[in-house]
């Protein structure tokens, strides 16, 4: 008999805990947004950073197809309709397979103020530690593309090869200079793009691979380089700097990931790959010393509030952009969930987790993996998923106004 | 019972050969460890572009600058240490336009006494320890079709006598006696296809202890050359892409570094005994790969490599033995 209580409780218990287990996630915050897959002819699943609002309202959006051609193409969110713009190989007239196709549009799209769109290509299906395409292979890779469309007249246009055998990354624009910036891989140059003249320079090795690069209002480039290292493009002497990171705030120092220039311009928000917190670069603090050794000065970052709230760990943060609110989003995701978490520079001891995200109309669907982010003028936030074995189609998901100024 | 024990003895047999054949060969040094020696220079300032092993067996070396208004370090490193420290000239000779100039070779001979270069347009020159210039003679020819293109040799070579070599014109070898102050073209060239004689300079070179001399070429050729009867073999061509940037010798073997300068640089093993390569692959520091260009490479007393890296962002590298 009593055996048999016994077996009653632990029976009682452990339905108990599943119940309180079931209902929290049940209360659990959901994020729903729309999901408009990008046209399955113009990838094999997948595409990384290039996305960006266009000044038209369109969403271009730079795709990676393996062992054959890269395409850009563009949403129309108000006809919800895909157009195919630039076929990589059919531009360049190259026809390369394997690791030697133009198969990656990876860089950050970027809009000039008169509307241009610029892409650029890279190779894809990485063999990142021997680099078979560069330098032995008879075919090998010939080189990253940089590519224009002007959506006023449609035009098309391949601006050449940027630096031989190697792809470009990362991205950012000048406006006023009318300059490109980029990094070569696997060579990890700093390159600077004249769009006036077509020229180009290259500024030598960074360091590191950083994914997003920000620029200021003074014109100046930033991004990740060597471990612990910002490193600084400014244009107003011509220079690349290294600047050592000096850490405010609690825990560790951890490279970021994703980055974006905040509203006021005087900061930098960032987000790393399971990063305990949300940073703050703060270019006020920039100074220029030679007391450094192996650098040119140093920057100070505070590790602001914690990348999630507790309990929750922090988990993969692959991407982050600015909202109109002036907040920086960025995904967080942990297990099989993808949360949107909202960091406010004006409260910074606590972000907030606006819920798990959810493609509405599909609950079946799983958004895990957010390869890039754009923000339109009205708040409404862009997200890139890929599909990663079939979770969801290769698509960009509409999440309308949510980072409108309350 | 026989067959069986027959059998087993000739299985031994072939796994004894295989553990003294292949155990020894992955042993050696292949440049995929290579551990950082600590630089306190800011970013372009260190691009290493020569290394030098002096009696006190310590290492010196150059780096230049990549950046505008810099003019580039020297620096000394013990061996052994993680660290390298900042000095203000290399011990003896100091002529600053030609060690920081990554255009031309520089090289001293045993004693540190005499320092030899060659110009941009290919004349061998010495400088003596008060440094003055001795100009000795056109060693370098031009490549088709450039008339002030000179090909000139990345460094130079001595043999036990004293003998100063590199390659000039047409690939032939020059031997150069301080003794007679003679400079000599030889009736030996370097290796190539035919046609590129033109390109057939000397990128790299390491003599052995018994004075065999192993060379690498413009276009990537390995030689062996035996300075007493005069006799050099191409031993082939282990890249596809041209320039040898770095060769020393580890045992049985010559290490070596190859590539273009504005390609990926790939690391390669000679057997020394059965004259095969190895083709390593690329170099890796810990987990980071080592993508541009080997500008000198140095072997001290106790047979570990010195590798200095060119560009923004140079380093030294040790592979230790």
């Amino acid at each position: 008999m009593a055996g048999i209580k016994r077996k009653l409780c632990f029976l009682l218990f452990f339905a108990t805990a599943g119940c309180f287990l079931l209902f929290a996630e049940q209360n659990e915050k959901i994020l729903e947004g729309e999901m408009f897959p990008i046209p399955e002819s113009t990838h094999n699943g997948s595409g990384y950073t290039a996305i960006a609002c266009g000044n038209d309202g369109n969403i271009y959006v730079g795709t990676a197809f393996y062992g054959s051609s890269a395409h850009l193409v563009c949403f129309n969110p108000k006809r919800k309709t895909w157009t195919d713009l630039i076929d990589a190989h059919k531009v360049t007239r190259e026809n390369g397979a394997g690791l030697d196709s133009q198969s990656k549009f990876h860089a950050k799209i970027l809009v000039d103020a008169d509307g241009v769109i610029w892409a650029a290509t890279k190779q894809g299906n990485e063999d990142f530690e021997n680099r078979p395409e560069f330098g032995e292979s008879a075919t090998g890779y010939p080189g990253g593309h940089l590519f224009s469309y002007n959506p006023r007249t449609r035009e098309v246009r391949d601006h050449g090869i940027l630096r031989k055998q190697e792809g470009i990354m990362g991205g950012s624009i000048d406006r006023v200079r009318k300059r490109l910036y980029y990094w070569s891989d696997p060579k990890q140059h700093f390159l600077a793009y004249d769009i006036t003249t077509g020229t180009l320079k290259d500024y030598g090795e960074i360091g590191g691979s950083p994914r997003y690069t920000a620029i200021d209002r003074k014109g100046r480039v930033f991004g990740t380089g060597r471990q612990g290292i910002i490193w600084m493009y400014d244009p107003s002497d011509d220079r690349l700097y290294d600047l050592q990171v000096t850490l405010e705030g609690p825990g560790k120092y951890a490279d970021p990931y994703a980055i974006a220039l905040s509203d006021d311009g005087n900061k930098i928000f960032g987000c790393a790959i399971n990063g305990e917190y949300v940073m703050e670069f703060d270019l006020s603090t920039i100074a220029i010393r030679t007391d450094i050794p192996g650098a040119d000065g140093t920057i100070v970052c505070r590790n602001r509030a914690r990348s999630i709230p507790e309990p929750l760990q922090p988990g993969d943060q692959h991407s982050g952009v600015l909202g109109t609110d002036g907040c920086f989003y960025f995904p967080n995701t942990i297990g099989d969930k993808c949360y949107m978490i909202r960091y406010d520079p004006r409260r910074p001891e606590k972000v907030e987790n606006l819920g798990v995200i959810k493609v509405k109309g599909h609950p079946e669907l799983k958004p895990l993996y957010v390869q890039g982010m754009c923000t339109l003028p009205d708040g409404t936030i862009y997200m890139k998923f890929i599909s990663y074995g079939k979770l969801m189609p290769y698509s960009i998901m509409k999440f309308a106004r949510l980072s409108r100024t309350r | 019972m026989k067959i069986v024990r027959s059998a087993l003895l000739i299985l031994c047999m072939f796994l004894f050969t295989c553990l003294i054949v292949i155990y020894p060969a992955s042993q050696q040094q292949s440049f995929t460890n290579l551990k950082v020696v600590q630089m306190p220079f800011k970013p372009g300032e260190r691009s290493i572009i020569r290394l030098y092993l002096y009696s006190d067996g310590n290492i010196y070396g150059i780096s230049a600058s990549t950046v505008p208004g810099s003019a580039g370090k020297v620096f000394r490193v013990k061996p052994g240490s993680d660290r390298v420290e900042e000095v203000s000239t290399l011990p003896g000779i100091w002529v600053p336009d030609v060690f920081f100039d990554s255009g031309v070779p520089a090289v001293f001979d045993a004693t540190f006494t005499t320092l030899y270069t060659l110009t941009r347009n290919g004349k061998l020159v010495s400088y003596d320890s008060k440094g003055v210039k001795k100009e000795i003679g056109q060693v370098s020819g031009t490549r088709p079709y450039e008339p002030d293109g000179y090909q000139v040799s990345r460094t130079f070579f001595f043999d036990s006598a004293g003998n100063l070599y590199t390659a000039g014109k047409s690939g032939y070898l020059y031997r150069y006696a301080p003794s007679s102050s003679k400079l000599e073209q030889l009736d030996v060239r370097l290796p190539s296809v035919r046609g590129r004689e033109a390109w057939a300079t000397l990128d790299a070179a390491v003599v052995t202890e018994n004075g065999i001399v192993y060379g690498g070429t413009y276009d990537g050729y390995i030689f062996v050359f035996n300075p007493l009867s005069g006799e050099l073999l191409n031993l082939g061509k282990p890249l596809r892409q041209q320039r040898i940037q770095a060769l020393a010798v580890s045992g049985e073997y010559l290490a070596g570094i190859g590539g273009d300068e504005n390609g990926f640089p790939r690391s390669f093993l000679l057997n020394l005994r059965t004259r095969g390569f190895e083709i390593g692959g690329t170099i890796k520091a810990g987990t980071k790969l080592v993508s541009e260009s080997i500008g000198a490479c140095i072997q001290d007393k106790n047979g570990n490599i010195y590798l200095g890296t060119t560009g923004r962002l140079g380093n030294l590298f040790v592979q230790e033995k």
